[in-house]
């Protein structure tokens, strides 16, 4: 038994790299995946939860063997998965409130804009932004993937529908983003 | 490619979602087409703008963590990292082992996994080291043992709850007072949101802290209990299989030197509970409050009264001979009774009066412990009283709303038209508390006054003197006149819903003697208070207000005519 934990201790040593890489991910996705979870309503203390355990998964899950082709599309999949879980078991949790938005005035306080094209720019992103927040979920999980750099594939499989649907998802927040702010 | 590009082929096109072939020839058709190009530059634009506003408007305004990120490190040197070392142990081992160079190794790793397994069965044998299966059901039996009772006794739990918040680290404590019975059990006290997540759990007739919860508890985790011990102390965890589940983990730390679960810990995704025993005992009935016995619905609480009118002739001939010639003693008792009225203890706090050999005894065990002082200051220097109280504790008892819990598995589903009527599920439970609370405040009378008649169901004009006579009669008066001020708020609370579902009320059949009234009343005060339950909270036996709507009104009818019977005389 002893000499098994040995060679098992041994072996173990000898990977460090895959923790580390998996360590790097979480420290550089971990804000991404838990904005992800939470646009789905997750509640951020949950959502929170939810991303440590994901990270830790896709570790245990290199481990054991299996090869991932995206580890981050790998990561939101799982994600997701985890969101939809808690959306089944407590439908209460989909409660959380998107409509706070106090931080838009900071982030053009260093802009070199002249004041009535910063202001423009401003109404512009608010009501982008709001409207954001209005688009059906699915659609904005399209968006938030995409934007993170994710393909459609990718974006498909996380959500669990065909590559084409997400395309039409993408495509119809998209055209409701732009109509909504011509 | 004659015809201009739609939206979905530019976006497919600069997301580069195109197959080569298709890419080619919407290259080609903007090399030819101005105003397609325009419409691929405005949108770019957009998107551009979009991932602006998304960069840096809606995320920045989604909820932050509500804690410091974990490291790494600590991620996996805490849950998984048993699972996932041992898993890459055995894949790592595997391998070593499948070489047929490490043949040696494979025999020596062979032997020392028959030696191990010799060894551990040996070792599972020493009741000290049990595995987590078997101390559980060594905790379960221990529980079983002492929650077992007689019929018509009751189990009283006292117990601590501290509730963190997750979300703000915010620590709330507080203390329940439970009682069960059968399948019934009472929680009374602010237990902030357990008694719920109990009851969502099908815990409803469970104690705070009992096999029954635990076990349900952890079985709710999916996952195998893991142990650990400590100086005198074991605990057992287990962890949800799931992270999405609500319940994260359940944690239970037990006496070794008695079975005894002292604590259970209950983690859920956005608080966690601790449970901790502060006092068990198995109480006579009769030590109950009147209150909580209904609550219970014990049987005999009803048919005792209602026999006590057929044996009450039969009392003084059956009863002990020092009772019949003891009119100091019944005088004594009658003082003891009139005292606690005047303070108000006679409102269905679990304080028993009965005669001894030579004394009163009064047995207030289960009273709250500023009862216990003051029944202390009055009594503990009177000779002819004897005074049974447990040490008086220094923190105080729990007194607040009653919360009912039954054994059904119901969910709270209410009358629509009912609901409806009152205005909202949140107007309807206000109602309710409003009612039930005039309710117990009619029963607590009516049981005072059943009490009296019980005790003196002639009037005892052979064994009270003068004095004691006017004494029970002033505690009649008193109770007869605030049953009498309490009817009338009662029903105008509930004349709206009578108005609205129910018919006018039968006549009511007069009593004729106080102790009568009494007895009539109590009856129709319990039959109001079941058939209130019944209707206005989930139990076991739930009624719409059509079908409860007929008893209503003769009960209540039953109880205005028992109320006009005990008014006082001028």
């Amino acid at each position: 038994m002893e000499l098994t934990d040995k060679l098992a201790e041994s072996a173990w040593r000898s990977q460090p790299s895959l923790t580390e890489r998996v360590g790097d991910l979480y420290v550089s996705h971990r804000e991404e995946i838990f904005r992800f979870i939470v646009a789905q309503g997750v509640l951020p203390a949950m959502a929170q939860d939810i991303t440590q355990e994901v990270f830790v998964k896709l570790l245990a899950t290199l481990c054991a063997g299996r090869k991932i082709d995206s580890e981050l599309a790998w990561l939101y999949r799982v994600a997701a998965n985890r969101a939809t879980d808690y959306w089944r078991h407590e439908r209460r949790w989909i409660t959380v409130e998107l409509d706070a938005d106090n931080t838009l005035a900071e982030t053009f306080e260093s802009s070199d804009m002249p004041a009535d094209q910063l202001a423009a720019q401003q109404q512009r992103m608010r009501l982008l932004s709001s409207e954001i927040r209005r688009l059906p979920k699915e659609q904005r999980m399209c968006l938030l993937l995409r934007s993170q750099g994710l393909r459609y594939r990718e974006i498909s499989s996380i959500l669990g529908v065909a590559v084409s649907t997400a395309a039409d998802w993408l495509d119809a927040a998209v055209e409701r983003l732009r109509r909504a702010v011509p | 490619m004659s015809e201009h590009l739609t939206q979905h082929d530019f976006l497919l096109y600069v997301d580069g979602e195109l197959s080569r072939r298709r890419t080619r020839r919407i290259r080609d058709h903007l090399l030819s087409c101005w105003s397609c190009r325009r419409e691929r530059e405005r949108l770019e634009q957009d998107i551009g703008a979009i991932v602006d506003a998304q960069n840096r408007s809606f995320l920045p305004s989604l909820p932050r963590p509500t804690r410091p990120w974990s490291s790494f490190d600590e991620l996996v040197a805490t849950l998984p990292v048993r699972g996932l070392r041992s898993r890459q142990r055995f894949r790592f081992a595997s391998g070593i082992l499948d070489d047929s160079s490490a043949q040696m190794v494979r025999w020596a790793t062979a032997s020392a996994t028959v030696l191990v397994v010799v060894a551990l069965s040996l070792w599972l044998l020493i009741p000290s080291r049990l595995s987590a299966d078997g101390v559980l059901k060594r905790v379960e039996q221990a529980d079983l043992e002492r929650t077992r009772i007689s019929n018509g006794d009751v189990i009283r739990q006292r117990v601590r709850i501290e509730r963190i918040d997750r979300a703000n680290s915010v620590r709330r404590a507080t203390e329940v007072e439970s009682w069960k019975s059968g399948s019934r059990a009472v929680w009374r006290g602010d237990n902030d949101k357990l008694q719920r997540r109990y009851q969502t759990r099908g815990l409803e007739s469970a104690l705070p802290l009992s096999a029954e919860a635990w076990d349900n508890w952890l079985q709710s985790t999916k996952k195998p209990v893991e142990i650990s011990r400590g100086p005198g102390v074991m605990k057992l965890r287990s962890d949800a299989a799931s992270p999405g589940m609500d319940l994260e983990s359940v944690s239970l730390l037990i006496q070794a030197e008695n079975w005894h679960v002292q604590e259970m810990r209950l983690t859920f995704a956005d608080s966690v509970f601790d449970i901790s025993e502060l006092d068990f005992a198995v109480l006579d009935r009769h030590v109950v409050s009147p209150d909580v016995l209904a609550a219970l619905d014990l049987p005999g609480t009803i048919e005792e009264v209602t026999s006590l009118k057929k044996t009450a002739n039969a009392r003084a001939a059956t009863a002990p001979s020092y009772l019949a010639d003891s009119p100091d003693l019944a005088d004594s008792e009658l003082g003891v009774e009139f005292r606690l009225h005047q303070v108000g203890a006679d409102l269905g706090e679990p304080i028993e009066v009965s005669r001894g050999v030579s004394q009163i005894v009064i047995r207030a065990a289960g009273a709250s412990a500023e009862r216990k002082r003051q029944l202390a200051d009055m009594f503990s220097n009177d000779k002819d009283i004897r005074l049974e109280l447990e040490p008086i504790s220094t923190s105080d008892a729990v007194s607040s709303s009653t919360i009912l819990v039954d054994s059904s598995p119901k969910t709270a589903e209410f009358d629509k038209k009912f609901v409806d009527f009152l205005g909202g599920f949140e107007a309807q439970e206000s109602f309710a508390r409003s009612v039930l609370a005039a309710d117990a405040s009619i029963l607590a009378r009516l049981y005072a006054l059943s009490h009296l008649a019980k005790r003196w169901p002639g009037g005892d004009n052979n064994t009270l003197s003068a004095e004691s006579r006017d004494k029970l009669r002033a505690m009649v008066n008193d109770h007869g006149r605030a049953l009498n001020a309490a009817l009338p708020e009662f029903k105008h609370l509930l004349a709206p819903l009578m108005e609205r579902f129910c018919g006018s009320s039968p006549l009511p059949t007069r009593a004729t003697a106080w102790q009568e009234a009494s007895q009539a009343g109590l009856q129709a005060a319990q039959a109001m208070d079941r058939l209130l339950r019944a209707v206005l909270t989930t139990s076991a036996h739930d009624l719409t207000i059509d079908d409860a709507c007929s008893d209503l009104t003769s009960t209540l009818s039953s109880l205005e005519s028992a109320a006009a019977d005990l008014r006082p005389e001028l």
